[in-house]
């Protein structure tokens, strides 16, 4: 098995409960790892065979940014299943992180994973 | 959009335009909480209030900070350059270290974000927040002071690159906050040596901000809210 990661993908959108979080955008940061078995794009060289992250990268990207969540763990959610939504990726590990959800912390991450099958 | 809005006259400038019914792109950097805090602020007045982190010193963060802003707030019109460092240093030393954060954060980030500004607004204005001293030759803060200076001459100049469009100006405030890096404050002992001889208040500025945004036929003009300080 193969991992992918998406490392610090930063994206503004909609999150959380209150209600200036309803109307002001907040920059969130998404970092994603893809397990899938890689063995014949290892051998191909041939992007047809493998896992293009870019496509996945933009997946997440729209979901994020259509976002109208109030919940980390609703977007996590979605983001997991979309990922997971490619029948070659053998599981998905999401971390969310909101910069701005408290205001003596770095931030606040919520964490996700699903693996096909289980 | 107002940098170095977490605090200060930042601060300040971003809740007197939210008063006057802007939403507020709010720029920081290391002041989250404050910024946080700014931002509860203006959403307690009723206007929206989005936060932008940025290192100003990191160019390729900078370019992409008013694009941001302009695709958060489509109505953007407004820059204020207020975000600003100020460490006391001398000419000559042989460690740029403090040159190089003075010019990028006081000097090229307001240079590279009014360009993009000028870039992606049809029409609005540039407010930079100079300084009082610009006139005179200090060399206690000399890195600082001939950044700012920069900044004066680049204000008139993008007046006159980007006119009739956008409208740049600048304020130089004199004696208004007390100052940071643990400086004793001696405004009160200094501001009996200048013209007005008292110490000059937040209000005095964002009555400044204020005439700038209205008068439409202003451009390239630095007003030192200063009490008379730079004339001596």
């Amino acid at each position: 098995m193969a991992l992918i990661k998406i490392n610090d993908l930063k994206i503004r959108t909609i999150i959380g409960a209150h209600p200036w979080e309803r109307v002001n955008k907040q920059e969130i940061v998404i970092n994603i790892t893809i397990e899938y078995d890689a063995s014949k794009a290892c051998g191909s060289d041939s992007l047809k065979d493998a896992l293009n992250y870019e496509v996945v990268a933009a997946q997440v990207i729209k979901i994020a940014k259509r976002s109208r969540y109030a919940l980390l763990e609703r977007l996590a959610g979605r983001i997991v299943k979309g990922v997971m939504a490619d029948r070659r990726v053998q599981g998905a590990y999401v971390r969310v992180d909101k910069p701005h959800a408290i205001p003596e912390a770095r931030c606040v991450s919520f964490e996700l994973s699903a693996r096909r099958g289980a | 959009m107002v940098t170095g809005g977490a605090k200060r006259i930042g601060r300040e400038v971003a809740l007197h335009l939210a008063q006057q019914g802007y939403h507020i792109a709010l720029h920081y950097h290391h002041s989250k909480a404050q910024a946080m805090a700014t931002a509860a602020a203006i959403y307690k007045i009723g206007m929206r209030c989005e936060l932008f982190c940025c290192d100003l010193t990191d160019e390729a963060e900078v370019r992409k900070l008013v694009p941001q802003a302009f695709e958060a707030f489509p109505n953007l019109n407004v820059l204020v350059n207020s975000a600003s460092i100020f460490m006391p240093n001398q000419l000559g030393a042989e460690d740029l270290t403090l040159f190089k954060t003075h010019w990028d954060t006081n000097f090229k980030a307001p240079y590279i974000l009014t360009c993009e500004f000028a870039r992606v607004i049809k029409k609005g204005q540039v407010i930079n927040f100079i300084d009082a001293n610009v006139v005179k030759n200090k060399t206690f803060y000399a890195d600082y002071l001939l950044t700012k200076k920069a900044l004066l001459e680049f204000t008139k100049m993008a007046a006159v690159q980007w006119g009739p469009r956008i409208r740049v100006n600048g304020v130089s405030p004199g004696m208004i906050l007390a100052p940071v890096n643990n400086q004793p404050d001696d405004r009160l002992k200094r501001s009996r040596q200048i013209p007005l001889q008292k110490i000059g208040s937040l209000r005095n500025i964002l009555q400044t901000i204020q005439f700038l945004l209205e008068n439409d036929y202003l451009t390239g003009q630095i007003i030192a809210n200063d009490g008379g300080e730079n004339l001596i």
